[in-house]
């Protein structure tokens, strides 16, 4: 693995999950997918992180799951957003916008002088 | 089993670990397809998928355990879910039919709350602890077992004398004892001087019953040793209230006891009574003032007088034996060797009363019978009430059932109704028990003061236990049944026609509410004989028209001599012998029929005296005028008259039974008797008169002998006035001769006069309180089986209008289907009665020893209730069967 990628925080895994869904109801398989080509192949995530967070918004509440057909016939779980997760990842996404622009306002700015 | 199989099985009952599972393999399958898609061998792309995804072992543990909370909380809310749903649907189903809820509700509640009623009694006389005692499982009252001398019966003694007690407590070491007497007293003196429970306290009362004074102290070891006499009181939290306001400087006021003023010096903490079944008001040492009764009389030198319960409070079963040991050969050191000792709970009337257990206890047992008897009707009425309901309802139930809801669901719902109905009734059974228990203290025990409420966490929770057996009793059957329609029947004959098995339980349940009426009611029909019976017995006083007069004194207030206050009491018979409404007066020693003394006699030229049945005859001194005060015939030669004083010749008069059982060949008249040594002078009977109960109105004959009172031989003086009233005025001269006493005794005495019907009325209580008492339990029981049979009936000719309006048009004349549906009524209403009958017969062995004068299976009362609850049956089936004389034939043909 090369190493610029980077290690995701949990909380950040559920915001890009949670978008991942936001799109339509996908399996974890298609999530993890998703997230590696939206990421430019950037992020090192572990495939099994990704299921607990699923599970994990599951119990919360945030996403629901049903049995399904994949589009190879295949059996496979299908997660969906909630409401809740709908309010949870518009909550979580404006927080981390705030921490992306701050983040860059402090990379940007200049030194006062002195 | 193979692998594929079980595979198969994991589709079916899903678990958390097979979705975990089925959802890793899926995930790993699509990666390794990706990758050999991307021109990898499969065991390259399987082994980069499994290095992708991480520690899988790991993964699968972490989301199989968050799958199975989620599947525990889901089970949970599902269930939460499943009862709100059903009981919001109950509820729902309960407001459209509020007839039927109030219904059942009522009846519920009277079968409840009788139940919740009669425990709450027995509760506070047999099972609860006295409040305010710490560990009061700890501490133990003592008894003990003996046998009467003569006859050998078998009697508890909860009681010792001072003298008995003392010895206990030298011989017992090593075990915290104490005891206590109970005493009624005077708050101060005069006629308006209200009367106290006061409980006599010797030994370390307090430390045994672990009471700590609320305010001040209690006693002190110099206060309750014997001998001291320090007028010392400790005052209850109700008195401190009631007397003295809640002054908060009560320690060191003064509290008066008849003349005797004793310092308060602390109050007991709120809510402690005492240990007696009797609040206590206040507490005294026992050896202080107010102990010392009248006339010299000491309970505490005193040998006989038996009043100290004593209280020992013992850790362990060890220590009981010990002290047990060591306390037993104390009693068998004393003249009755053969009795033994037994520590009984504090709760319990065990000792306390022998009299109380057999008048009292006695009916609240039975009552507790009454009371599960009538649940038992409540339960069956409401059975078949709901069944009723659960017909009318089968389209519902059938549709539900066609659509997929469980039975099991159904019989749950079915059930829940029941629930919330008797829930429903549990609360109000407690406004039942509140008023109920109330008013049963007070029919059994008016004197008592009880001291806590009728309802406290025990009625409660045992209210709420009877209220669940009483759901299901009254809904399992109906539940199970309405849950089990003919799906196909019901659901095309739209809820019209009646199946065989089904009437035949609601015939069953009403039987069984009119064999149960009929316990019932056969068992108010033999109190109420046994009261008329009681009532009947002649005592041989002319009770009703008899006035008793004598006086009572608070302590030093009156001459202590007995002569003196007889020259007092003659003073007030001179006064009264011409009062309006007095037609004749005597004087007596003894109270009448509240005390009793029996003299040695002798015969010249025999050994001994008869004795009947062991007993030999009581005595009593009179004066002129008593026989014809009291109302006692004469039936043979004369009564006493003036003439009969000091220095004429002896005379006695004797009763009917001692005439015949000493002179049986021979006229009493003139025979002689010798009063007292053998070498006395003879006293010749003059006269024979009636026999008279001596104490009960209901006991064995006794033998009776009278000596004039002006010719007692130890100067025997009045003990009573017995006056003779005009009938309707009785009142009036009870009235004269109180005022007469105070007046003449002066302030301080206490004038005890009584119309002698008043005398003896206590002892009528229980007898007349199991007359009402099984009269309003019989009473009710036939009004629910009316109902019964009723609303049965009803539905009964409700389900068969189509057949009935199919004979009717066949040409059946309408009287006869009148007779056709009272005949099925009055049928399953004689079912029931034989069964009463039969149980009635069972079960009277358990009233025999309350009952007087009749036996419990009294053939005319039993034939009666059976017949009275026919007729009732009979007439309750009047209004359907009109109903259904009434059916238009054409209508309910026109309907098919």
């Amino acid at each position: 693995m090369p190493p610029s990628e980077l290690d995701l925080l949990q909380g950040t895994l559920d915001v890009l999950v949670l978008r991942a869904l936001s799109w339509q109801p996908m399996h974890g398989y298609a999530i993890a997918r998703f997230i590696h080509d939206g990421s430019g192949k950037a992020f090192r995530i572990l495939d099994g992180a990704l299921y607990t967070s699923l599970h994990r918004m599951e119990e919360r509440g945030w996403v629901e799951s049903e049995w399904g057909m994949s589009d190879r016939g295949k059996r496979a779980k299908f997660y969906a957003l909630t409401a809740a997760g709908r309010r949870a990842l518009r909550a979580e996404a404006s927080s981390w916008e705030r921490y992306v622009r701050a983040v860059a306002g402090v990379m940007r700015a200049e030194p006062e002088p002195a | 089993m193979t692998g594929g199989w079980r595979r198969w099985l994991r589709i079916w009952r899903r678990t958390p670990e097979s979705d975990v599972d089925a959802e890793l393999r899926f995930h790993l399958d699509a990666r390794t397809e990706e990758l050999m898609a991307g021109g990898l061998t499969r065991g390259d792309a399987r082994a980069r998928a499994l290095a992708e995804f991480g520690d899988v072992d790991a993964a699968r543990a972490e989301l199989t355990e968050i799958d199975r909370r989620m599947a525990r909380r889901h089970t949970r809310a599902d269930w939460w879910e499943a009862i709100a749903q059903d009981l919001r649907h109950t509820v729902r189903g309960l407001a459209r039919a509020p007839g039927f809820t109030a219904m059942v509700v009522v009846t519920l509640a009277l079968g409840i709350g009788a139940n919740a009623a009669v425990f709450s009694v027995l509760n506070r006389l047999f099972l609860a602890y006295p409040a305010g005692v710490s560990q009061p499982e700890q501490v133990h009252r003592l008894v003990v077992h003996a046998t009467y001398p003569a006859s050998g019966k078998a009697y508890t003694r909860g009681v010792l004398s001072y003298q008995e007690y003392k010895a206990l407590t030298e011989a017992v070491t090593g075990v915290p004892l104490a005891a206590w007497g109970y005493d009624q007293e005077h708050l101060g003196t005069g006629p308006g001087a209200p009367s106290v429970n006061v409980t006599l306290v010797a030994g370390d009362y307090f430390g045994v019953l672990g009471v700590r004074a609320a305010h001040g102290r209690v006693f002190r070891p110099d206060e309750w040793q014997v001998g001291t006499r320090t007028p010392v009181a400790v005052i209850s939290d109700a008195m401190w209230h009631a007397r003295f306001g809640g002054d908060p400087a009560i320690v060191g006021r003064t509290v008066a006891l008849g003349v005797h003023e004793y310092t308060i010096i602390g109050v007991a903490p709120p809510g402690f009574r005492g240990t007696d079944l009797n609040a206590a008001d206040l507490w005294v040492p026992l050896n202080s003032e107010g102990s010392w009764k009248p006339g010299g009389f000491s309970l505490v030198n005193s040998e006989y007088t038996a009043f100290l319960q004593p209280l020992l409070r013992v850790a362990s079963a060890a220590d009981e034996a010990r002290a047990m040991g060591e306390a037993t050969p104390v009693f068998r050191h004393s003249q009755m060797a053969r009795d033994s000792l037994a520590t009984v709970s504090l709760p319990g009337a065990a000792g306390v009363s022998q009299e109380f257990i057999r008048d009292r206890g006695a009916i609240v047992t039975r009552l507790a019978g009454v009371a599960a008897i009538i649940l038992l009707l409540a339960c069956a009425n409401v059975a078949n009430l709901q069944l009723t309901r659960g017909m009318q309802r089968r389209r519902e139930i059938a549709i539900r059932l066609a659509l997929g809801v469980s039975r099991r669901r159904l019989v749950g719902q079915l059930l829940l109704e029941s629930a919330v109905v008797a829930a429903i009734a549990g609360a109000a059974a407690l406004l039942v028990a509140v008023w109920g228990a109330g008013a049963l203290r007070h029919a059994l025990v008016p004197e008592n003061v009880w001291g806590t409420p009728a309802v406290g966490t025990r009625v409660a929770w045992f209210t709420a236990g009877v209220a669940a057996f009483a759901a299901l009793a009254a809904g399992l059957i109906p539940a199970l049944q309405s849950a089990n329609p003919d799906l196909n029947a019901a659901l095309k004959s739209g809820g019209l026609g009646g199946s065989a098995p089904r009437s035949r339980t609601r015939a069953v349940l009403i039987a069984a509410q009119a064999a149960l009426a009929v316990v019932l009611l056969g068992g108010a029909g033999l109190f109420v004989r046994s009261l008329r019976a009681v009532q009947g017995i002649d005592v041989g006083y002319a009770t009703n028209r008899m006035v008793v007069a004598s006086a009572g004194y608070d302590v030093d207030a009156a001459p202590a001599d007995a002569p003196a206050r007889s020259q007092l009491l003659e003073r007030v018979a001179e006064r009264l012998r011409h009062a309006p409404g007095v037609e004749a007066l005597g004087m007596t020693e003894n109270p009448t029929m509240q005390s009793i003394s029996i003299m040695t006699l002798h015969l010249p030229g025999r050994d001994s005296v008869p004795k009947l049945d062991g007993a030999p005859p009581l005595s009593q001194f009179v004066s002129p005028g008593f026989f014809e005060a009291s109302g006692i015939p004469l039936l043979a030669g004369r009564r006493f008259t003036d003439a009969d004083r000091k220095g004429a010749e002896p005379v006695v008069i004797v009763s009917e039974s001692m005439a015949r059982l000493f002179w049986p060949h021979a006229n009493a008249v003139g025979q002689c008797v010798i009063v007292g040594k053998p070498g006395d002078a003879c006293r010749r009977v003059v006269g024979v008169v009636a026999d008279e109960h001596v104490v009960n109105i209901v006991e064995p004959t006794m033998m009776n002998l009278f000596i004039p009172l002006a010719q007692s031989p130890s100067g025997t003086a009045a003990g009573q006035i017995v006056i003779g009233a005009a009938p309707q005025q009785v009142n009036a001269v009870v009235r004269e001769a109180r005022r007469e006493i105070a007046d003449v005794f002066g302030a301080g005495a206490i004038p005890k006069v009584q119309a002698m019907r008043d005398v003896l009325d206590p002892q009528l209580r229980p007898w007349r309180l199991g007359a009402v008492l099984f009269s309003g339990a019989g009473l009710l029981a036939l009004l629910v089986a009316a109902v019964g049979v009723y609303s049965g009936m009803s539905y009964g000719v409700s389900l068969r209008r189509r057949e009935i309006g199919i004979r009717l048009a066949l040409g059946a004349r309408r009287g006869g289907i009148v007779r056709l549906v009272i005949g099925q009524g009055v049928r399953v209403a004689v079912m029931g009665a034989v069964a009463g009958v039969i149980a009635a017969l069972a079960l009277g062995h358990l009233v025999a020893s309350l009952l007087y004068g009749v036996t419990p299976h009294d053939p005319a009362v039993l034939a009666a209730t059976a017949a009275t609850l026919v007729l009732v049956a009979g007439a309750a089936c009047f209004v359907p069967a009109r109903r259904a004389a009434r059916v238009d034939p054409m209508e309910t043909l026109r309907a098919e």
